[in-house]
């Protein structure tokens, strides 16, 4: 196979449209496509501190050929929005994108490079195994269409605005994904929160995003108390006051102990992604 | 013959759908984005709309919830057009109460079928179209 000429260029000198075009032709035959017009695209890039001078667009001499972007925190960094058009794949491409964000990533100190791929995507999976990354776990995107709740909530609930709610996304043990770090949380618009106590000492949390139409960013913690009984009833809480709006949460550890509060309640897994970890 | 919505932003996708709906005699009408297809939705008032999962300004999901709203459309069949993993794809179709399912890549025979049972109509001249 041909190795294409190309070319990388910081996806800053791009506009939003562009990189947003540009996303979506890499996405046509996606197994589960997710376009995105220049708005979110331009939202994606400031919640997820994505760093367009350290992203890159591969070109070569008549046409945009893919992008990978590269998003920044203290210490970490981690690759998203990787695509190459169906017809000039398996040419370098992808890979060439990939060490130079790796190579970036290296020179700013970064200790380690996170990212997601969906289960079942074997071209990405293998260049990401290629590039030394490791598995690290498995993810449940879940998604709950509007309905009422079915379950009615028994405890008194706390709602709370949005620097309360990042509060209480600070007593986490710092281990999520990227998209449910707080400072994505922190990053985004219309976060909320709810808290419950029980009588004996049990207490739970629940912070999300509400906009027109959505509930989403469902990120929670208990104490003291069964974990699948106390996410029903923040879960209840939530549903029961917001009955219209479609929700879904993201990047949720298969392995967490509330997600049987969420079937409950009416949410189905989606897809998987698969969590993968390189040490820089 | 029906007036056709189909809410699309993949331009193969959306004029191989139009393609086949003219063929059948259908009038077909586009949106490249969840918005403007809700905005056509509320004007035309059509018969049926195909919607795809994945639009750039909204999800099919939640444009679904949103035309379900609009007293008018009550009753208008919409018809999930999808290239997600069938059992994926099936599982939200059922979960949002959507009114069918097409799978993407299209295949003419099926979408016709489908598209006209939502209709109350027979596809007739399916085998010299296939
Ligand atoms: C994943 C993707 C970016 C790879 O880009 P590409 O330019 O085709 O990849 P490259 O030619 O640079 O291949 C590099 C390595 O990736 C792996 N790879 C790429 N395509 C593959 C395929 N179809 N099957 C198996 N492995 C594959 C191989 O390890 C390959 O190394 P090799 O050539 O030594 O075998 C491309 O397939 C794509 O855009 N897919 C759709 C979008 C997507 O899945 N993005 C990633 C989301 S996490």
């Amino acid at each position: 196979m041909t190795k294409t000429k190309l070319k990388l260029v910081p996806t800053s000198e791009f506009t939003f449209e562009e990189l947003a075009d540009a996303y979506n032709q890499t996405r046509v035959d996606y197994m589960v496509p997710m376009p995105m017009n220049a708005e979110r695209l331009a939202e994606y890039v400031h919640v997820y501190d994505v760093d367009l001078e350290k992203s890159y667009v591969a070109i070569n001499s008549e046409q945009t050929l893919g992008l990978c972007m590269l998003g920044l925190r203290p210490g970490i960094s981690w690759i998203t929005r990787l695509g190459i058009l169906p017809i000039r794949r398996r040419m370098g491409s992808g890979e060439a994108l990939m060490r130079r964000l790796l190579e970036v990533s290296e020179e700013i100190d970064v200790k380690q490079t996170f990212l997601e791929v969906i289960k079942g995507n074997v071209p990405a999976h293998s260049l990401f195994l290629k590039l030394n990354f490791e598995e690290f776990r498995e993810l449940l995107i879940l998604r709950r269409p509007p309905l009422p709740s079915v379950t009615i909530p028994v405890l008194e609930a706390q709602w709370v605005g949005k620097q309360e709610a990042l509060e209480l996304l600070l007593q986490r043990i710092p281990a999520q994904a990227w998209t449910n770090q707080t400072k994505s949380l922190a990053n985004a618009e219309n976060i909320y929160g709810l808290k419950v106590e029980t009588k004996d000492g049990g207490r739970g949390w629940l912070v999300f995003q509400r906009t027109e139409f959505n509930l989403s960013r469902l990120m929670f913690h208990t104490e003291n108390s069964d974990p699948i009984e106390l996410m029903l009833e923040m879960l209840a809480h939530l549903h029961t006051k917001f009955p219209n709006l479609d929700s879904y949460t993201e990047n949720i550890p298969v392995e967490d102990p509330h997600f049987p509060a969420f079937e409950a309640m009416g949410y189905f897994e989606v897809f998987r992604r698969i969590e993968m970890v390189r040490p820089t | 013959m029906a007036k056709v919505l189909v809410i699309e932003d993949v331009a193969d996708s959306a004029n191989l759908a139009r393609k086949i709906l003219t063929n059948y005699d259908h009038e077909v009408l586009v949106a490249m984005t969840g918005s403007g297809g809700l905005k056509l939705a509320i004007d035309e008032r059509p018969d049926l709309v195909l919607l795809d999962l994945g639009l750039p300004d909204i999800d099919g999901q939640t444009l679904l919830g949103r035309l379900r709203t609009e007293a008018e459309l009550g009753n208008t069949p919409i018809i999930l057009c999808s290239a997600w993993p069938e059992e994926a794809a099936r599982k939200m179709a059922h979960a949002y109460g959507f009114d069918g399912y097409i799978s993407k890549p299209y295949k003419v025979v099926k979408f016709i079928t489908v598209v006209d049972s939502h209709l109350g109509e027979q596809p007739d001249n399916i085998h010299d179209q296939n």
